[in-house]
């Protein structure tokens, strides 16, 4: 990573929309001309690429991504490129086994970074899901702080200006409560 | 520790190596223990889902400017303020063509040198007429067509590292400058060959476009990050100031 590229990694992780919208724009184009030799159609790469851009956002942001160990773009196209042979099975197109096996030998991402960008959601956790959003902006923010964001207590109590550990820690069990309640109220009916 | 405290620190990753040995443990035998930690993966899973639902909304919007420019809400609106953009281009373009014009054409022209070819070497006593020698005579004799078609045939058996900086040579020299950008593009993604080489002849390629924008951001790579017309392009950034 040149500094310039550096820059911007660290513009991301500080959570710069304008840098969020930059990266995005910059690579947009020069993902769709890639991913034309896999015949997708544009809305297709499109989407796929919006998926990729959001993994990557989500490891930078997440922390899970502190370092390149090759460019911004290098990162984005190798989670695109899984992402391309993934929807291609779908599909029921046949991936040349060659292409396949290029993609196979990228090293710069981990299979385990992509499997855990999975989101299909059961059955059970659309339910969770459903309920999650009737919960209180303060409830979600605790849950999403927590799960999400990696957060531990004495962070929760900075980032959402608690007094004391104790009242997030109550605050994090009043929530996981009232959320089981509802959905125990709810599926009784 | 309690079931709670050990279940918070699962999530944190800061189970020790006797927790992870309590926690397995829990997990078998305890039912309400592997029915919590479901409920609380579940939750993180969904957490998780919304997020990335909200990212996936601020992307599209993004898209939906680039497709629209920001469309405005009614019909008329937007046929208005297409004119009046439209209109302003054009009373700025003149006014600025005629005032400070910047002739695009002419810096190009003063700074672009054809890249000559390094690593092919072409004897007249060469009795095999292969693909290669084909292609880089015709590019040495400036006969760009020729060169395009060999370099491509070539490309389609060939791995060679510098197949795709000349082809965008060849681009650039027959005025297929876009076709060139991406070549070039490409190979400051991929390529460890003439990589400081292809940042210059973008800045150019994108000079000709009369892109100021990405001439210039890639003409301060050039200064920044590579020794290849480190001055030039210092000169160049100077005369499009």
């Amino acid at each position: 990573m040149n500094k310039e590229e550096q820059k911007t990694f660290e513009a991301l992780k500080n959570g710069s929309e304008e840098t969020f919208k930059k990266v995005y724009e910059d690579n947009r184009l020069k993902f769709i001309h890639f991913a034309r030799k896999y015949q997708l159609s544009e809305e297709e790469s499109i989407d796929i690429y919006q998926d990729a851009y959001i993994v990557f956002y989500e490891n930078v942001t997440l922390g899970k991504l502190t370092a390149l160990k090759s460019t911004i773009s290098t990162y984005i196209f190798s989670v695109g490129k899984y992402m391309i042979i993934d929807r291609l099975k779908k599909n029921k197109k046949t991936i040349d086994s060659e292409l396949a096996l290029s993609m196979a030998q990228d090293d710069s991402i981990s299979v385990e970074a992509l499997l855990e960008g999975e989101t299909t959601l059961t059955q059970e956790q659309m339910l969770l899901q459903k309920f999650f959003t009737l919960l209180g902006g303060q409830c979600k923010k605790v849950l999403t702080l927590f799960y999400y964001r990696g957060f531990n207590i004495a962070e929760i109590m900075i980032e959402g200006g608690y007094n004391s550990e104790n009242v997030v820690k109550s605050q994090k069990s009043r929530c996981l409560k009232q959320l089981k309640e509802l959905i125990k109220s709810n599926t009784a009916l | 520790m309690n079931n709670e405290k050990l279940i918070q620190r699962y999530f944190l990753n800061e189970l020790s190596n006797q927790e992870q040995q309590e926690f397995k443990m829990l997990l078998k035998k305890d039912k309400n223990f592997k029915h919590e930690l479901t409920f609380q993966k579940n939750l993180q899973k969904v957490i998780k889902a919304e997020e990335r639902s909200k990212l996936k909304a601020k992307v599209r919007e993004f898209e939906q400017g680039i497709d629209t420019g920001n469309a405005p809400t009614t019909f008329w609106n937007s046929w208005m303020v297409a004119a009046s953009v439209l209109l302003l281009i054009a009373v700025g373009w003149f006014s600025y063509r005629s005032l400070f014009s910047v002739n695009y054409d002419n810096l190009f022209a003063s700074n672009y040198k054809e890249y000559p070819n390094t690593v092919y070497v072409i004897t007249r006593g060469d009795s095999v007429e292969t693909l290669e020698r084909k292609a880089f005579a015709a590019y040495d004799s400036g006969d760009q067509v020729h060169a395009i078609n060999y370099f491509k045939q070539l490309q389609k058996n060939n791995n060679l590292d510098y197949l795709d900086f000349y082809l965008a040579q060849a681009y650039l020299q027959s005025d297929s400058v876009q076709k060139s950008i991406i070549l070039f593009e490409k190979i400051l993604e991929n390529n460890k060959l003439f990589v400081g080489e292809s940042n210059w002849y973008l800045a150019l390629a994108y000079l000709k476009l009369g892109d100021k924008i990405n001439a210039t951001k890639y003409l301060k790579k050039c200064v920044a990050d590579y020794d290849y017309m480190k001055e030039e392009a210092r000169k160049l950034l100077d005369d499009l100031d």
